[in-house]
């Protein structure tokens, strides 16, 4: 049985425990009829993503076919993996990841960003990633990979990509806020955002349909229409039937336990 | 007519308003009868390149040649005013780059960078350049190793070719007698490029018949060695046929320098 390999970052990642057969690559597997390898991390860095993909491409028990299709959901370039032992700590804007690695090594990542990190750099590393991308998909014969936007970023002109097909728009800025009431909101969920991969299980069904079109039928893969928008009203998120049938059993429960507790900040803040 | 492209570190970095017609770099422009357009700096690392690669793309025609001479991969380009303070190993980084900017740069390097993310890199960045060569048509883009450094099997990159051995170990540290002696210039290399000028015409002749006649560039055999003794460091008609006239002259006033925190 040929494969759907993936690899990505929060968007693509379920919790072991959190398993549902209408998330978007459960789905879109079965309708290809291809067993589904996801390593994808919440959090992570391209790095982390790219690390994954030379493994698929060098292990040999692994290793992506001809047959089979790749899908890398492109997240933030601005994310870094400091800490070999912790790929999920990339991000200024996660709280309590201090708490986690210790005061010292979140005082290093925090002057990373303040003194090192830049768009020039991130711009060039995005660009060299798809590069290695492109070339190895040309070599081992691959079905173009698919790279889905999690995040709006600059990668040059696509065009110079040939070997690879990319979406039209990203799912943060195209599909996930645009769910909320104010696109703009950064707290609709507070602290905790219930829903699986940052979507609605009605948007999973559609992202699910648009991704196999564009796999089978080779249609450009837009993320910019077709999606269902502004209904998540502050009622809709207390409202335990729509709930259940829009969000994560395990993370509703988490944004339920949160969400009358005061936001915490950033780690990144304590140390600036 | 054409353009020879090259970007790298101090092996490749040229001095500047410096015409110095016994460099390999001239040499090899003179016989391919070529100009030259470098993007070298001392200390640089592989992202600096890279990005200079980036910049040019666009500007590479198919009938020019490009060099990338591939230097270590643990150096970083931390800060975007200064891509010489890459290095670890840099002894007056604070002046270079500020006390601040310098513990910043110490941290990194002992608690970030790490061989497992070096390779990768690495491997990516050539992928990139494979991918560029490839649809650019440009002619088997050369990679000349610097450094002795592990990036994957060549035949994954065969848009680009690739020298046996490395200029560090296997012509700059066998001109030294003794080959496994860090210190020998005792702090500022006398040599252009970290080579004797009759390893430059060694080197140039190599280069050409690779870029010409699809010979491997082979690093490793051919060159002069052990040539460098101490009492050379010394003899100024020595100095004047093999050293750069600027660097030896460094050399000259900064082992002094080097000799008393050294404590020679």
């Amino acid at each position: 049985m040929s494969r759907l390999f993936i690899t990505g970052d929060s968007f693509t990642y379920v919790f072991p425990t959190d398993q549902n057969e209408n998330v978007w690559h459960v789905d879109l597997a079965k309708k290809l009829n291809l067993e589904i390898v996801n390593v994808s991390l919440w959090g992570c860095s391209q790095d982390f993503n790219w690390r994954v993909v030379h493994n698929f491409k060098e292990n040999t028990e692994i290793s992506i076919t001809p047959d089979d299709q790749l899908i890398v959901l492109l997240t933030s370039p601005s994310r870094f993996w400091f800490f070999e032992d912790r790929p999920d700590v990339t991000n200024p804007n996660v709280v309590d990841i201090d708490c986690a690695i210790g005061t010292e090594r979140a005082q290093i990542a925090s002057n990373y960003f303040r003194y090192i990190q830049r768009s020039q750099l991130d711009r060039l590393s995005v660009k060299i990633r798809l590069g290695w991308l492109a070339s190895t998909a040309r070599q081992m014969g691959w079905k173009p990979p698919l790279v889905i936007f999690g995040f709006e970023q600059f990668i040059g002109e696509p065009s110079d990509f040939p070997e690879l097909k990319f979406s039209k728009g990203s799912l943060a800025e195209n599909v996930s806020s645009m769910e909320q009431i104010d696109p703009k909101d950064q707290y609709t969920f507070r602290a905790y955002d219930a829903r699986f991969g940052h979507l609605c299980l009605s948007n999973h069904k559609i992202l699910s349909d648009k991704i196999y079109q564009t796999l089978v039928n080779n249609s450009e893969l837009d993320l910019t229409t077709g999606f269902i928008r502004h209904f998540l009203t502050p009622e809709n998120l207390l409202d335990p039937i729509f709930a259940k049938k829009e969000f994560s059993p395990l993370l509703y429960g988490r944004y339920l336990e949160n969400v009358n507790k005061p936001l915490k900040t950033p780690w990144y803040e304590k140390f600036k | 007519m054409p353009k020879l492209w090259i970007t790298g570190d101090s092996y490749s970095y040229i001095f500047p308003e410096d015409r110095d017609s016994r460099i390999w770099i001239s040499q090899l422009a003179n016989k391919l009868n070529c100009t030259v357009e470098n993007g070298s700096i001392s200390g640089a690392s592989q992202d600096y390149c890279w990005q200079y690669l980036e910049d040019n793309k666009t500007n590479i025609s198919p009938d020019d040649y490009v060099i990338v001479l591939l230097t270590k991969p643990n150096r970083y380009w931390l800060f975007e005013d200064k891509p010489e303070a890459s290095n670890s190993k840099i002894t007056n980084m604070a002046e270079m780059v500020g006390f601040k900017r310098a513990k910043i740069a110490k941290d990194f390097f002992n608690h970030i960078q790490r061989p497992e993310m070096d390779i990768m890199l690495v491997k990516n960045r050539l992928g990139w350049l494979d991918h560029v060569a490839h649809h650019r048509k440009w002619h088997k883009t050369l990679v000349i190793v610097g450094f002795n450094q592990e990036y994957g099997s060549e035949n994954s990159y065969p848009s680009l070719m690739f020298s046996k051995g490395n200029i560090n170990e296997d012509i700059s540290r066998q001109e030294q007698q003794d080959h496994t002696e860090r210190e020998f210039f005792e702090g500022y290399d006398a040599r252009y490029h970290h080579m004797v000028y009759s390893n430059h015409k060694i080197f140039a002749n190599k280069v050409y018949e690779t870029l010409v006649n699809n010979v491997q560039l082979d690093l490793t055999t051919g060159f002069i060695k052990q040539i460098l003794t101490k009492d050379q460091l010394e003899n100024g008609e020595f100095a004047e046929i093999e050293f750069s006239k600027n660097n030896y002259q460094v050399y000259l006033k900064n082992r002094m320098i080097w000799r008393k925190r050294n404590r020679v």
